[in-house]
């Protein structure tokens, strides 16, 4: 396992040095450390902040998506599936309709309401008396995104027209103009998830089983559901509000790790975070450096280049 | 059914199915006297051609000249057909570039013709206004033509030092008109250099905002709020002289296009004076 | 050891299980038959503290089973649930070294000395040879072994099977009965499971429980229970006894 580890970090860290050496305009590191204003600025205001943004990013839809995958006894799994992605989408919709958008940093923070809303209501639903089932988390997790799909349809509709096109591309994914501020609060949110879900990992590895399996070998299974569910919902509403709807991320990476490395939650929430950093930072600077002076969506190159490598391992293995 | 009878249906129901497949559009009366413009740029290359008087019905974001401002309105990107056709209109004008895809078929179900012109670009206008002064037989569409022409020929400026403008239209992600756009055009003919080198409406890299930032940054002063500029400025590290003009006359390409000219060739006479 | 008194549930609003009273010993195999619906897997879901009973207390070792701690209960009472399938593809030792679970800390990894245990578990399952094979390579024999084992891997005072015979074929499940039967006379751990089978259980077990609409029928060694009377009024089939075999009658 730790050899996995400093194998994965070692590519995060080679990721990190291609993101910020690829761009649309040709900077030094010589001459940003030598003075040059315009190279720092590209460099370590623009580039730099946007690649470690990708990271957290990354690295918090991936745990997101292995911890559902575990909670949930199921491999289609994804860090939206409980509302998440509808919600934030629905919040960013209805501002945008209502030109909201146009006052910075607000779409955001009502997209970060509308994800954490939504997983609440999700929640809330599935509630029976004696535990909460997770066919019912699904379907109305289902359920509830499809219902957002509507809202967001009918806010397009009526938002003005100017600025429907960054909705959209907010739609697709985008990192745009990630600031040091982005990452420092992505990085409180991704650490403390991070940290909640290695202390319970022990317990979520467990669900493996089954629910009641664990709950007979003494894991408080509504406690860890609830913990689990929570933090990877929130990690995920903000790396959403942040960035948009990135897809493939926390859906495939776990798959990917596992493919490669076959263990257990414990081992595969750390390296399934790395794995996802490294994916979303290399799809990220392809996403910029693909057009000469234009910028394409994200989550088109996640699939991009997450699948091929994806498909490779699924044939190779039995 | 007689063997015989089956076969006559069979072949007439095609023949029938095939003629209607084969029907033309519907034609306007050889006079028009009433119009509806689905676009707020066409209503004024109409009323430029001297045939406001005949529009009895606009879109909903149609404000110029005054005066429709009072004449009902029939919707947005997809226009109520039935108010359309409450209205009896001879000819339904509207601009290729924010058309429904389905609105020919639409009008086509209630008998109304639609005529489409292309307005994206500024050399599309002269041609669109006569096109209009053709259909309705507008008395003015020439003179408006030539007085258009004459006051586009007088702007066109040639500049020692083009500045580099970058006409945005959103901030966050950043975008902004190129090349083979109205806008884009529009800063071809004062004289300047638009920055974005690509065509249509590229999403610009802020990394090349900030490395080679515009020496002139203009926006439309209601899509886009100063504040996000300012803050996109602040992002970027970057020092550009921003300029808030008026969206209707920059984005609607139309015969206020002169005003525009004028209006960006004051700015940028105004930036070479302090330069 | 185990005392069950008057335990009763609901599944939302269905009685699964009506004021069940029964007391086990160690050492002991006991099989708990009954028609489907009848509450079996119920009650053991009740003993293995998966559910809470609405009414009445089950004591383990002396103290009720609310005053257990969860991981301490677990270190001494395994379960077993019907079909238990990982949802993703693992090694056999790997699945049976996470049996060891309830006796690690917070953050602690299972040590060499618990894959020692899980490996002897295996080999008290006869299913060593398969310790490093993939569970979707297996039997469902050989599976049903290996789980066997995870819930042999932490020493367990009690272990509840659910219905682990079923759907295997016959030698199996002869082969199976007689490995629990073995168990138990080598550990001294008692062991409850559900089945469907009569004359197997018969066969092997101490003593059988019979429950019908969530009640407890009987509670008697397999002599009384494999009686045609008994069998007709409980499961409703006739059969005959054929050298202490029931067999329907046809």
């Amino acid at each position: 396992m730790a050899g996995a580890m400093a194998l994965l970090t070692v590519i995060l860290l080679i990721a990190l040095l291609m993101a910020t050496a690829l761009g649309s305009v040709a900077v030094s590191w010589r001459a940003a450390l030598g003075g040059d204003a315009t190279a720092r600025a590209v460099l370590f205001d623009i580039r730099l902040p946007r690649a470690l943004l990708a990271a957290l990013i990354g690295a918090a839809l991936a745990a997101a998506g292995v911890t559902f995958q575990t909670l949930l006894r199921n491999p289609l799994a994804d860090p939206f599936i409980l509302g998440v992605s509808g919600g934030a989408a629905c919040g960013a919709a209805i501002s945008t309709a209502l030109g909201w958008a146009r006052i910075p940093g607000l779409v955001p923070i009502v997209a970060f309401g509308g994800a954490i809303a939504a997983t609440a209501a999700v929640f809330v639903l599935a509630q029976r008396r004696e535990y909460t089932d997770p066919t019912r988390l699904l379907l109305s997790g289902l359920v509830l995104n499809a219902l957002f799909s509507a809202v967001i349809l009918i806010a397009f509709a009526l938002a003005p027209e100017s600025d429907l096109t960054a909705a959209v591309r907010w739609m697709m994914g985008t990192l745009f103009g990630a600031t040091w501020g982005d990452v420092a609060l992505l990085a409180v949110f991704v650490a403390v998830a991070m940290i909640v879900l290695m202390t319970i990992a022990n317990d979520v590895r467990m669900f493996a089983f089954g629910a009641d399996d664990a709950k007979s070998r003494g894991v408080d299974v509504e406690r860890v559901q609830r913990i689990g569910f929570a933090v990877s919902s929130i990690v995920t509403g903000a790396a959403v509000a942040v960035s948009g709807i990135i897809g493939f991320v926390g859906l495939l990476v776990p798959h990917l790790i596992r493919l490669i490395w076959r263990r257990d939650f414990r081992v595969l929430l750390p390296l399934s975070a790395l794995g996802g950093a490294a994916l979303l930072v290399l799809a990220d600077a392809a996403s910029r450096v693909a057009l000469p002076s234009s910028e394409l969506p994200v989550g088109a190159f996640t699939a991009i280049l997450g699948v091929p490598f994806f498909l490779s391992l699924l044939r190779r293995s039995r | 059914m007689n063997g015989i009878w089956k076969f006559i249906v069979h072949r007439s129901s095609f023949i029938v199915v095939f003629a209607l497949a084969c029907a033309k559009a519907p034609q306007p009366p050889p006079v028009v006297q009433r119009v509806v413009s689905l676009a707020p740029n066409v209503t004024e290359i109409i009323a430029a051609a001297g045939c406001r008087g005949k529009i009895v019905g606009t879109d909903d974001f149609s404000d110029y000249p005054e005066a429709v401002k009072a004449l009902p309105k029939v919707g947005g990107v997809e226009p109520d057909v039935e108010k359309i056709a409450a209205l009896r209109p001879d000819l339904v004008v509207a601009s290729a570039s924010n058309m429904h895809p389905n609105l020919q078929r639409a009008l086509a179900a209630v008998h109304l013709p639609l005529l489409v012109l292309q307005t994206d670009r500024v050399a599309a206008i002269a041609p669109a206004i006569e096109r209009v002064g053709r259909a309705l037989r507008c008395p003015s569409a020439g003179f408006a033509v030539s007085t258009m022409t004459s006051t586009l020929e007088r702007e066109r400026r040639t500049r020692a030092r083009a500045p580099r403008v970058l006409f945005v239209v959103w901030t966050d992600p950043l975008y902004v008109a190129g090349r083979e756009t109205f806008a884009g055009d529009l800063i071809t003919l004062t004289g300047a250099r638009n920055a974005a080198e690509a065509k249509g409406w590229p999403q610009y890299p802020l990394e090349a905002f900030a490395a080679h930032p515009p020496d002139l940054l203009l926006y439309p002063d209601r899509s886009v709020r100063s504040r996000a500029v300012d803050l996109l400025l602040h992002r970027a590290r970057a020092k550009a002289t921003a300029v808030a003009v008026d969206e209707d006359i920059f984005t609607r390409p139309g015969p206020r296009v002169t005003e525009a000219a004028a209006e960006l060739n004051r700015i940028l006479d105004l930036w070479e004076r302090s330069h | 050891m185990l005392e069950v008194r008057g335990v009763s549930f609901a599944y939302d609003g269905t009685e699964a299980v009506r004021a069940c009273t029964a007391s086990f010993a160690a050492t002991r195999l006991v099989a708990i038959t009954g028609p489907n619906g009848s509450g079996k897997s119920t009650l053991l879901k009740l003993i293995a503290r998966v559910l809470t009973p609405r009414t009445g207390e089950i004591v383990f070792e002396g103290r009720a089973l609310s005053e257990w701690q969860a991981k301490e209960y677990a270190r001494r009472v395994g379960y077993l649930p019907q079909d238990p399938d990982p949802a993703f593809p693992m090694r056999a030792i790997d699945v049976v070294v996470s049996g060891r679970a309830p006796f690690l800390g917070r953050f602690q990894w299972e040590s060499a000395a618990d894959y020692e245990e899980a490996e002897r578990a295996l080999a008290l399952c006869d299913a060593a040879a398969f310790a490093d094979r993939y569970l979707d390579e297996m039997s469902g024999g050989e599976r049903k072994r290996v789980f066997l084992a995870r819930v042999l891997a932490g020493h367990p005072k009690l272990i509840l099977l659910d219905e682990p015979l079923t759907a295997l074929d016959l030698s199996h499940v002869q082969q199976f009965s007689a490995l629990l039967r073995d168990i138990v006379d080598r550990t001294g751990m008692t062991v409850l499971y559900a089945t469907h089978d009569l004359n197997f259980a018969a066969a092997y077990c101490d003593r059988m429980l019979v429950m019908r609409e969530g009640s407890l029928a009987l509670d008697a060694p397999p002599s009384e229970v494999m009686r045609p009377e008994v069998v007709r009024e409980l499961f409703g089939f006739e059969a005959r006894s054929v050298e202490g075999w029931l067999v329907p009658r046809v």
